[in-house]
């Protein structure tokens, strides 16, 4: 954040840019936080989310049966919340939560629907060989691999995400595509030798796969990268603990692939969050642009 | 189906709405939301069916990927489930609720994946044009996109373009500010205005 946008008390001017997205997830926390217990600032907020709503919903799109199906069958797998997460418990329905459930999209780091789905495909798949009972314990898993993983943000949900959803899945669709590229690492030993990132730019996601179970991340985490361009500052795409290798060896899901990039790497980070690789990478996959 | 609202001219601020702009007033929604907040699964298929082009459409758009704006909108979809307990009526309509939760997932996701300078040029150039192959149509549907039309074009071009970087490109102010080469406070302004005429123009300014 720069110096302009860290002293900014929670003006019009950032209400309206908090409510058009323009703030960076920092900030955008912070004011969602200040909204939450402000219900008269919450409600200027609402009166431009309004709006944008309109604007948001002006090019509605048909979307495939199979989504309703899948939605609809995730339900019974993901538990509602109760009404107040915070106070006010003899509120009544009119005005409930006013000032505490905030706005609508503080949520991203719970466990959640995106964990589920996938779990509901591995589901399906073990369906294939026999019946399953409904697994309350799966879900269970997929959410403390949340709280593992690390907190707020698509990269942590993300890395959960890749946990759950069947990597294989992902990379036949990959490998399916009429553009697909495999890119042996380059710079790497061990089982990261072996790997390989597979990317369609069609389907707009890259796996990383290894035909062995690649090392445990001693206590840190992989942290996934894209370098744009040669000499370019990676940036961080997702994390993951190296658990996903362990019992199918099958690799992690690179959300948004490639994308342009020059090269997608690997390195051993100590923990979910960096924003600039801190050891040597293990692992480079360049492409060609 | 055939649009067959010829009042696509007619200024469309201050028009009564069969859209989200209406909500607050009568939302068609309200009732379904509450039989969501209660757990009926039946209720929830209708609300989804209601809401679910409109979200995948905002997903699309701000991602333009097929593939993870679907995505995006079943994650939008479901936490709409989990969260209908908490939606609240006095703040807005079901929709608009809806569309926020999906427009802050399809903005940390288009974040998280951003493929840098060639999507954010595509999306200088959109400037609201239709181009998707299966768009939802209906006589409502032509309706509000003409009402949306009106308002965007209530805007000045500097105002419109720092929006819509913003709500479609997912740009905070200083990544506009980079890209037009103008200062933050500038940018801010820019957006600031531009939203006091947005809501003007749809009929939600107090």
């Amino acid at each position: 954040m720069n110096e302009e946008e860290a002293d900014l008390e929670v003006d019009d001017e950032t209400l309206d840019l908090y409510a058009l997205g323009a703030l960076d997830a920092d900030e955008h926390a912070r004011v969602a936080a200040v909204l939450r217990s402000d219900p008269a600032l919450a409600q200027r907020v609402a009166q431009t989310q309004e709006a944008l709503a309109v604007l948001g919903a002006s090019t509605p799109v048909t979307p495939p049966p199979s989504m309703r199906a899948a939605v609809l069958a995730a339900l019974d797998d993901v538990p509602q919340e109760p009404r107040e997460a915070v106070r006010a418990p003899d509120a009544g329905p009119g005005d409930t939560g006013r000032g505490d459930t905030g706005p609508a999209d503080e949520r991203e780091a719970a466990p959640g629907p995106a964990d589920e789905l996938g779990a509901r495909r591995e589901r399906r798949a073990a369906d294939a060989e026999g019946p399953t009972r409904r697994s309350a314990m799966r879900y269970a898993v997929a959410a403390a691999a949340v709280v593992v993983a690390g907190t707020g943000g698509y990269a942590a949900w993300s890395a959960a995400r890749s946990q759950r959803e069947s990597v294989s899945a992902v990379a036949e669709r990959i490998d399916a595509a009429p553009d697909v590229q495999v890119v042996p690492a380059s710079d790497a030993s061990g089982a990261w030798a072996s790997s390989e990132l597979r990317w369609s730019p069609s389907v707009g996601e890259a796996v990383i796969t290894a035909p062995q179970a690649l090392p445990s991340p001693s206590g840190g985490v992989y942290q996934v990268w894209r370098v744009a361009r040669p000499g370019a500052a990676p940036s961080p795409v997702v994390d993951f603990d190296g658990s996903e290798t362990a019992g199918g060896a099958e690799g992690v899901v690179v959300p948004g692939g490639a994308g342009g990039a020059a090269a997608v790497a690997v390195s051993r980070e100590p923990g979910p969050g960096a924003t600039t690789p801190t050891t040597p990478l293990v692992a480079t996959y360049p492409l060609s642009t | 189906m055939t649009p067959l609202a010829g009042t696509g001219g007619s200024p469309p601020a201050g028009r009564p709405s069969t859209g989200a702009g209406a909500a607050r007033r009568e939302d068609p929604l309200a009732e379904t939301m509450a039989e969501v907040a209660r757990g009926d699964q039946q209720a929830f298929a209708v609300l989804y069916d209601a809401l679910v082009p409109r979200v995948l459409g905002m997903a699309r758009r701000v991602l333009r990927n097929h593939a993870m704006a679907e995505e995006v909108a079943q994650e939008v979809m479901l936490e709409v489930w989990r969260q209908a307990a908490r939606y609240d009526p006095a703040r807005g309509g079901v929709s608009t609720w809806a569309m926020t939760i999906a427009h802050r997932r399809a903005v940390d996701r288009v974040r998280s994946v951003r493929a840098a300078e060639d999507r954010e040029d595509r999306v200088a150039a959109g400037s609201g044009a239709r181009e998707y192959d299966e768009v939802a149509e209906s006589a409502e549907q032509h309706e509000e996109e003409a009402r949306v039309r009106g308002a965007l074009d209530s805007l000045t071009a500097l105002q419109r373009e720092a929006v819509e970087l913003a709500y479609w490109g997912g740009q905070t102010s200083t990544e506009i500010s980079a890209r037009l080469g103008v200062p933050v406070p500038t940018v801010k302004t820019r957006l600031r205005d531009g939203l006091i005429r947005l809501r003007s123009a749809l009929g939600v300014s107090s």
